[in-house]
């Protein structure tokens, strides 16, 4: 018996091994593209918001260095303005262009993934930043969203004692963030049955949609409301709701933007927390592609199942890089070297002078991109 | 119409469809919760109606104006004007005068732009309004980039949660301008010709209404009043970005439609539209409280509009 359970640990180490090794993986088999310097094409599905203009920056930030190290020739970034069928157009142009790999933040995934398969098909190795494609044939590169709200809503329950009501402010059902983000909440809110979430409505990560809906819970639940779980950019919305409503906000989770810190500054009643989402991590998927072109071996002991598809093991997680609290508490469960917990001051020093659309940022170099993710 | 039906009594009323239903909603928000007729929320309900209604005041001169009147532009124009208000004005009151005025100009220009399309080149206002809120979006963009949003000064802010004698100044603005737009189109030549052009822009062109005229001023004056209703919008929330203003043109021409103009012009009034509004507004407040799932919300939210449409504006159809 011992024997056998044994051989069968014994198997599925090996079976594991096999799994993980990189032979088998099917998104690298485009890597090879010579010596380089390589032609990249960047394709961002959407570019609505200072978010977004971030993403955007950060990714020509870092072209224009590894331009200069002599390791890519041209990183060629489109923003679609038109949804799904204008990112089609533009990344049909980008494959005309003789790119050797596509990194590619899709608007939505299921129109976007016959574009997707044309482009490995055609050779082309492709990254996926920050939204995730259910395929197996390409990296995926996103934010830990089950960080994002996981630590958001145990910084709720904490914050409102254990136990109570509360309401939940959405961005967009079937986004893939969002219903992500969802499942971390009930996660942690299965593991609290003394905290009820009365209700759950959609904001559109829109400021007007959300001061209106936060109106509408609090007339239908007033008092009852202990804490107010919300996703970024629909924040000062709901404030404003219950400023106009003339009740005393209760703890609310908040934007890692530099308006919403400034805010939550000036406001020494407010109890709030940041989980900032890094726009960064366009960055860091640029400079993964460039690292899997240059001939690095990924470790993929650090990829995780794709959150889409637990089948396919392809996805490299960026943690959330800092928990904001107006005063530090690094005896949180949740902080560690990759999530800084750091204070309201802290993080306002880190946006000083940035607009006051900036949100609290982190990129990798490319020496961190090797040292985390390859061997 | 049949002739009983014009003389059943409830027809005598003006509006008689929009109040029933929002007799109709106030009841049914009473049952799913006590608190939905508390001075809190009507207030609060009320805010976003006025919001929603002054962004629809330019729509509705625009559907009046006929011949396939429509505005798209009105979202996009929102949004420009939100992002220029928090940029040029930023976190104090000194700049806000000059501000206002660069952009209720710059609204009345893009608008007198429509105009132009839809008169002199013979364009569909469909068409036209939908290029030019393009081109706004374009603008808009390059502008956020070059100067970030900021958080608003007091005068935004107590625009945006403010109260005047108890009632918010948002309500306050809403109710002026039903006064004002009501005066316009029921008292002075211009509304006179408006409904003229509206119903038979031929018959209105051989009566001598100068139509060019009234064209060109409809579409800039709802330029202007999106430009308006932008700055409520930036009061409202208190922060601005690049698609804050987009729902906007379809609600309008929702609160529009709802308040009984006809689509094919020349019959309507303001008044019409913000009952519209009120009813748009309490719809969306109604199904929050509810505590209804997104994908359930959206489908009832778009039947009831269809089921308010049939009760409201079949006159008109």
């Amino acid at each position: 018996m011992k024997l056998a359970s044994l051989l069968a640990g014994a198997s599925m180490l090996c079976l594991a091994a096999a799994a993980a090794s990189a032979d088998d993986l099917a998104f690298l088999k485009n890597v090879d593209h010579g010596d380089g310097p390589f032609k990249i094409g960047f394709s961002n599905g959407f570019i609505g918001n200072a978010w977004r203009a971030q993403h955007v920056e950060g990714v020509e930030k870092a072209a224009a260095e590894l331009k200069e190290a002599g390791l890519v020739s041209d990183v060629i970034v489109v923003n679609s303005t038109s949804g799904a069928s204008g990112q089609i157009a533009q990344i049909n142009s980008l494959l005309a262009q003789g790119i050797d790999a596509l990194v590619i933040n899709p608007v939505s995934a299921e129109p976007l993934m016959p574009i997707v398969q044309r482009a490995v098909d055609s050779g082309v190795l492709v990254v996926v930043a920050d939204n995730p494609l259910p395929m197996d044939n390409v990296l995926n590169v996103s934010l830990d969203h089950t960080q994002y709200w996981g630590i958001s809503t145990e910084w709720l329950i904490d914050a409102i004692g254990g136990k109570g009501n509360i309401v939940a402010i959405e961005g967009l059902a079937g986004n893939t963030a969002n219903d992500w983000r969802v499942r971390a909440r009930d996660a942690v809110l299965a593991e609290h049955p003394d905290v009820t979430l009365l209700s759950s409505v959609i904001g559109g990560w829109d400021q007007a949609q959300a001061r209106e809906a936060m109106a509408g819970l609090l007339t239908a639940y007033g008092d009852q409301i202990n804490g107010v779980l919300i996703q970024e950019v629909m924040n000062e919305g709901a404030i404003r709701a219950y400023k106009a409503a003339g009740v005393a906000v209760p703890p609310l989770t908040g934007d890692y933007v530099l308006s919403y810190l400034k805010l939550w500054k000036a406001d020494p009643e407010l109890q709030s927390v940041a989980v900032a989402n890094p726009p960064g991590v366009g960055s860091d998927a640029l400079r993964i592609t460039v690292e899997l072109l240059s001939g690095g071996t990924l470790d993929t002991e650090k990829l995780v199942a794709n959150p889409l598809n637990a089948d396919f093991s392809n996805t490299i997680l960026i943690p959330e890089p800092y928990v904001v609290e107006r005063e530090a508490n690094t005896t949180r469960p949740w902080c560690s070297e990759q999530v800084k917990c750091i204070s309201l001051d802290e993080a306002i020093a880190l946006l000083d002078g940035q607009s006051d659309a900036a949100s609290l940022d982190s990129t990798l170099t490319q020496d961190e991109v090797r040292a985390l993710y390859f061997k | 119409m049949t002739a009983l039906a014009r003389t059943h009594p409830l027809r005598r009323i003006p509006h008689a469809g929009s109040l029933g239903m929002i007799l109709l909603l106030l009841v049914a928000g009473r049952l799913v919760n006590p608190s939905f007729l508390s001075p809190m929320n009507l207030w609060a309900v009320l805010s976003v109606s006025a919001l929603l209604a002054v962004a629809s005041a330019g729509q509705t001169l625009v559907i009046l104006s006929g011949n396939q009147g429509i505005d798209l532009s009105v979202g996009a124009i929102m949004t420009l004007t939100a992002l220029m208000v928090s940029g040029m004005a930023g976190s104090s009151d000194e700049a806000v005068p000059l501000t206002l005025a660069v952009v209720l100009a710059l609204g009345a220009l893009i608008g007198l732009a429509n105009g132009i399309g839809v008169r002199f080149l013979a364009l569909y206002p469909l068409v036209v309004t939908l290029g030019v809120s393009f081109v706004i979006e374009g603008l808009a963009l390059v502008y956020a980039q070059s100067q970030p949003p900021q958080m608003p000064g007091p005068l935004i802010e107590s625009i945006g949660i403010g109260r005047f004698f108890g009632i918010p100044w948002l309500v306050v603005i809403g109710a002026v301008m039903t006064v004002l737009m009501t005066l316009l189109l029921r008292f002075t030549r211009y509304g006179r010709q408006l409904y003229l052009v509206g119903s038979n822009i031929r018959a209105a062109q051989m009566a001598g209404v100068p139509v060019t005229r009234v064209v060109l001023t409809t579409y800039a004056a709802s330029g202007l009043l999106a430009a308006v209703a932008g700055v409520l919008l930036y009061g409202y929330v208190a922060s601005a970005n690049l698609s804050i203003g987009a729902p906007y043109t379809m609600m309008t021409i929702a609160a529009t439609v709802i308040g009984g103009t006809a689509l094919s012009g020349g019959s309507g009034s303001f008044i019409g539209t913000v009952l519209g509004a009120v009813i748009f507004s309490l719809i969306s407040n109604l199904l929050i409280m509810l505590g209804l799932g997104p994908a359930l919300r959206y489908a009832i939210s778009g039947l009831v509009l269809i089921a308010v449409l049939f009760a409201t504006s079949r006159d008109a159809a």
